[in-house]
């Protein structure tokens, strides 16, 4: 079977959505009939940023944008599945392409408190809660973990 | 790009950590941006933005100024 970026950029979310967990390089190559180097080096020279970034040591995916593939403080749950998010931009970020109603875990950074929401994506209504922003957008990019 | 239950709390964190403040954002406003943002990656006409792309949806949720100014 032949793929490009493309193929496992659709692969890799639909395995998010529908099953909700992150595939491993070791699932992409056995859907697509490569090799796990095959999908490495793929994903390595893709360069399109936060949509499928992999760690630069394990080449898996660490980030399929808003997705992360560890667990954060930012936690999207719907039924059975799981989802962690990178950052409070987007916790939505994953509830609006889940699509559905979700429960929304986190936490306020300041006190450590829990902040929890249901949260509908027709209807779209969130706490009177803020996000700060604490890299100006022209560093964004430049250490995209710490962002 | 943090989550706080208020003002007073990012407040009280840029004190204690001694960040520098950046924007506060209402999360309604980062509710909107997220989904102008994200658009579905399983569409197979998904493509990366170009960067005044993305400009222009931080514009269209207010996000302007030096701060909001991409690279």
């Amino acid at each position: 079977m032949s793929f490009a970026i493309s193929d496992i950029r659709v692969f890799v979310y639909e395995t998010l959505l529908d099953g909700g967990r992150m595939p491993t390089a070791a699932d992409m190559a056995e859907h697509f009939g490569v090799t796990r180097d095959d999908v490495v080096d793929t994903l390595r020279t893709a360069r399109i940023g936060k949509t499928l970034l992999p760690d630069p040591h394990t080449g898996e995916i660490w980030m399929a944008g808003p997705f992360s593939a560890r667990p954060t403080t930012y936690e999207v749950r719907r039924g059975a599945r799981r989802w962690w998010a990178n950052c409070a931009w987007d916790m939505l970020g994953v509830a609006n392409l889940v699509g559905d109603p979700v429960d929304i875990s986190a936490r306020c950074t300041d006190c450590g408190n829990s902040l929890d929401f249901q949260f509908a994506p027709a209807t779209g209504t969130v706490p009177d809660w803020v996000v700060h922003f604490l890299v100006p957008a022209r560093r964004w990019y430049d250490d995209i973990g710490f962002t | 790009m943090s989550l706080f239950r208020s003002e007073e709390h990012v407040g009280r964190w840029l004190r204690d950590t001694g960040h520098t403040r950046g924007a506060v954002v209402p999360l309604s406003i980062v509710l909107e941006l997220s989904r102008a943002w994200y658009a579905d990656p399983r569409e197979p006409s998904w493509r990366p933005r170009t960067r005044d792309e993305s400009q222009n949806v931080l514009a269209s949720v207010g996000l302007t100024g030096e701060f909001w100014e991409l690279p």
